[in-house]
């Protein structure tokens, strides 16, 4: 699937020129082999490999299967060294360039967030 | 804060919640912790769910909504057509939700309303395979697949 998407990224969005690289979050843990990350970069993707996220609240067994380790998705805001992320999810095919959405407006703080965790 | 289009069922074509699948964020260790706690508090996050349910807890009426192209929800295809066929020319990114992208040949086995939205996806794989050259098994993938359409679709 991924190899797909990433295929279409790269075949509808000038990268370089939105400032932007398209990085593939790869579960260590998969085993993906050899052969398929290969593939993977050879259609665009730098691989980034990861450890799954550690949530001592969140018992992984009980999650549904068809999105077990989506909470991964959350280390996305930890990768501090980029100033905007679109993440998307590797069941999609991109279709069309995709630079205004980093002009999407934002960057407000929100204090609510800070009541829901209290 | 974070952008994303709004969640699509067969009972609705925009739900008040956004789907996860396409999410526009600022990385920032500060709000990383934010959502690390609240995911340990009681009711944010239930045992069965993955990220989808919490993310719209936690961002509940302060998320910006992209526009639907940006998450053109293959649950459309069957359930609004008519949606479908307005969004497709202004689709940034198709989510293959209701059917899990695979091997083109192991699709639309039996009934297969989607039909038309796969038949894309099996032609931009095509186009992969012969632009790259590898996955040779794959290579008549689409005529199998449109092979197997005939015979159980």
């Amino acid at each position: 699937m991924a190899l797909a998407m990433g295929y279409s990224l790269s075949q509808t969005n000038n990268l370089p020129a939105q400032n932007a690289e398209m990085v593939l979050f790869v579960r260590i843990r998969a085993n993906i082999s050899m052969s398929a990350l290969d593939k993977l970069q050879k259609v665009g993707w730098k691989l980034r490999m990861e450890e799954d996220i550690v949530l001592p609240a969140v018992d992984f067994d009980q999650i549904n299967p068809w999105h077990k380790w989506n909470l991964n998705k959350l280390q996305c805001w930890s990768w501090t060294e980029y100033d905007q992320i679109l993440f998307i999810d590797s069941d999609s095919l991109v279709k069309a360039d995709l630079s205004e959405v980093w002009n999407t407006p934002g960057g407000t703080l929100f204090l609510l967030s800070s009541l829901i965790v209290q | 804060m974070i952008a994303a289009a709004p969640d699509a069922w067969d009972h609705t074509a925009k739900d008040t919640k956004f789907n996860s699948g396409v999410l526009l964020l600022r990385p920032s260790e500060a709000e990383y912790r934010l959502l690390l706690r609240a995911l340990a508090t009681p009711g944010m996050h239930l045992p069965e769910e993955g990220d989808q349910p919490f993310l719209n807890r936690f961002y509940e009426y302060r998320y910006f909504g992209l526009p639907h192209g940006y998450n053109l929800n293959l649950v459309l295809y069957k359930w609004f057509p008519m949606v479908w066929e307005f969004l497709w020319p202004r689709a940034k990114i198709v989510h293959f939700t209701v059917r899990k992208p695979r091997r083109p040949g192991e699709w639309c086995v039996g009934a297969c309303p989607e039909k038309g939205a796969l038949e894309w996806y099996a032609d931009v794989f095509q186009e992969m395979v012969e632009n790259y050259g590898y996955v040779r098994s794959f290579h008549s993938a689409k005529k199998r697949w449109l092979d197997e359409i005939e015979l159980y679709g």
